[in-house]
């Protein structure tokens, strides 16, 4: 899933200078799992805004709904009635929800209150880690399942590098070293000749190096 | 000035409930501006039940939670814990003085020490004044 | 030969080679590059020339690469995956050799959180194995590495970049026995040298030696064993708590701290880590990364019984 956490609510407050019918918007897919912009937390927001701005002497209307997903127009429609009268959207999806917001609603603002951060899983109770990088060429199948561009901090294909000791990435002792682990995964499924071979360079115009990405399926185009 | 605060105290009905309950059937009084809500644990309480006692009026919210590793839920104390300190300082950011939001361990039987919390709690609320999101309009 | 750089003519000859590392300034100080080019000079038989080591913005390598040589140092370029990607490393890669520069150590490089712009971007379009795997290309079957010759026009000749390229290995990192094999995937991709990461821990870089004759890399590959002269115990037990890929023993820290003269010391140990190398079957040369003290160079060199340095013989 995608996993986004929300920003502080000192950036967040600034953001809504100048603006008095303000409509928070949660999304119940994969930030609700994240605990980051679900219904639960839009009511956490809209209220820390709505106290925000008494604190500071003004008066200003913070109202609340979530959607079932930002990132499809179809549910965004939904909110047409929603919106009319607010001047401020604050979308606590991720950066997709936002855009598919301001698409739209092109005549209202629309500000992030999330930072979208990594697609992965929870590791446990409050933890998430990243597993893919949406490169565009999976290569997992000569990995052991295990990915050397999103785990290993320097997206190597030829690892582990000289600095991974102990299991663990030089660059802090906290993270794993993706290459370590695809080593003990090929060596328990005896397949460690796979490392021997030498991985080429990749051809990164599939991933964000060939600009902003499209997937077209021909056969569903109407 | 005369000010009489407005305080909202979250009770574990496992702990601090009870000892409220005791400290009043012995006719020991606590302040009458302490309106008490009754949690099933503090595990319950959520952010946003805080930040609405905030914005419904209140100048102070006490939250009481068992002693650790005393939680009929194991861990509900803990995630309480964890959860005040992170409201804190949302409020804090928000513009509400932090210490505004207080919290405790108490057992069943320590009704002279809700007592005590609760009174010294409520004066050092009045010394804080009223609300910031009060005395604005 | 390959590259026909003096450092491959003098491994070729069967010298026991030295080379040496010249860490370039932060500011651009090109009195410091001569001044320690000065200091090597007649000590090493080519000189390590770092980029941007330890992710610390630097002169570059090329450039002050290229101002070694003309001080009379043999340089070998350090290139590494952190800062370019392929466009930009084929054009250093081309630009060193119009320069005059012959030899290539293609590095993955450490991680820009190391250093002082942790907030960069960083690149790794390709890894070393790969960057090897690219500069070989360029010289024995002169194509860049998208598969086009390197020429200017369809009419024109073929100019390669003919470098003779070096990798690092490390003995100490783990897993441990996977690092023979990471060695023969560097070679594989085209390492002409090799120089390892320093050693303090003889017993196990004896070890992974065994491995490496063994497969008979050795023969594949000259091999030169990383040796530090180290000023303090602090410097050791700093290197044993911080830096990943390091296998230091205690005993090794005992006996600095328990030196009256510890640079003294240092030098001592570190030419009896040479001798000790010298008579392991397989190793062709010592680097010596005497990092930020290129001073003390060129005492070890003469104790270790390393000075004068040999000449290339004539043809």
């Amino acid at each position: 899933m995608i996993v986004a956490e929300q920003k502080d609510i000192a950036e967040i407050i600034p953001m809504t200078e100048g603006y008095q019918n303000i409509l928070v918007i949660g999304c119940d897919t994969c930030v609700t799992v994240c605990l980051a912009g679900g219904a639960k937390e839009v009511a956490i927001l809209a209220c820390s805004l709505r106290l925000a701005a008494r604190a500071r002497g003004k008066k200003v209307q913070v109202d609340e709904i979530s959607i079932e997903r930002q990132c499809e127009k179809e549910f965004v429609d939904s909110l047409q009635s929603t919106v009319r009268g607010h001047d401020l959207l604050i979308s606590m999806g991720c950066g997709i929800g936002v855009q598919t917001i301001a698409e739209q609603f092109p005549n209202l603002a629309v500000v992030p209150a999330l930072n979208t951060k990594l697609l992965g899983l929870p590791e446990r109770q409050g933890v998430w880690v990243e597993r893919c990088q949406a490169c565009g060429q999976c290569i997992l199948d000569k990995t052991g399942g295990i990915c050397p561009i999103s785990r290993c901090s320097k997206s190597l294909l030829n690892g582990p590098c000289g600095g991974s000791q102990n299991g663990k990435c030089e660059i802090n002792k906290e993270i794993d070293c993706g290459w370590h682990l695809i080593y003990e995964r090929l060596k328990s499924l005896g397949r460690l000749g796979c490392l021997e071979e030498i991985m080429p360079a990749k051809d990164w115009s599939r991933s964000r190096n060939g600009g902003p990405r499209k997937v077209i399926r021909e056969d569903m185009c109407l | 000035m005369d000010f009489t605060p407005a305080i909202v105290a979250f009770c574990c009905e496992n702990s601090a409930y009870r000892a409220a309950d005791t400290a009043g059937a012995r006719q020991e009084g606590y302040p009458s501006n302490i309106s008490i809500c009754r949690l099933p644990c503090s595990g319950k309480l959520e952010v946003i039940h805080i930040l609405k006692a905030f914005e419904e009026g209140a100048d102070g919210v006490f939250v009481f939670a068992c002693h650790p590793d005393s939680c009929r839920f194991l861990l509900g104390n803990v995630r309480a814990g964890k959860r005040i300190e992170h409201t804190a300082a949302l409020l804090e950011k928000i513009g509400i003085e932090k210490e505004r939001l207080r919290f405790f361990y108490l057992s069943e039987l320590e009704w002279t020490q809700f007592l005590d919390l609760v009174r010294q709690g409520n004066e050092s609320i009045k010394s804080l004044g009223p609300s910031p999101i009060k005395v604005k309009p | 030969m390959k590259a026909g750089s003096r450092l491959e003519k003098l491994l070729i000859q069967g010298e026991f080679v030295a080379t040496a590392e010249l860490g370039p300034p932060k500011s651009a100080d090109i009195q410091l590059i001569k001044h320690k080019a000065g200091i090597l000079r007649g000590f090493a038989d080519a000189v390590n020339i770092t980029d941007n080591q330890t992710a610390i913005v630097r002169v570059s390598s090329i450039a002050a690469g290229k101002i070694a040589l003309d001080e009379g140092l043999e340089p070998i370029i350090q290139m590494t995956c952190r800062d370019r990607n392929r466009l930009a490393m084929q054009s250093d890669i081309l630009g060193a050799y119009v320069l005059g520069l012959r030899n290539l150590l293609c590095l993955s490089g450490d991680h820009q959180s190391f250093g002082n712009h942790p907030q960069a971007k960083n690149v790794y379009d390709l890894d070393s194995i790969q960057l090897v795997q690219m500069a070989k290309r360029m010289r024995d079957e002169k194509v860049f590495q998208c598969g086009e010759e390197i020429r200017n026009t369809k009419k024109s000749d073929l100019l390669e970049p003919r470098m003779f390229l070096g990798v690092a290995a490390n003995p100490f990192a783990d897993p441990f026995e996977f690092r023979v094999v990471r060695l023969a995937k560097k070679i594989k991709a085209g390492a002409d040298f090799v120089q390892t990461q320093c050693i303090f821990d003889l017993p196990k870089f004896k070890r992974w030696m065994e491995m490496v004759v063994d497969q008979g890399l050795h023969e594949k590959v000259f091999i030169l064993a990383g040796i530090m002269p180290i000023k303090s115990p602090k410097v050791l037990q700093y290197m044993k708590n911080n830096v990943a890929g390091m296998s230091i023993p205690d005993e090794l820290i005992r006996r600095m701290e328990g030196a009256k003269d510890a640079k003294a010391e240092g030098v001592k140990i570190c030419v009896e880590l040479i001798q000790a190398v010298r008579e392991i079957p397989g190793i062709r040369g010592v680097h010596i990364m005497a990092v930020e003290w290129e001073e003390i160079v060129p005492t070890v060199v003469r104790e270790a019984g390393l000075w004068p340095r040999p000449e290339v013989a004539a043809e």
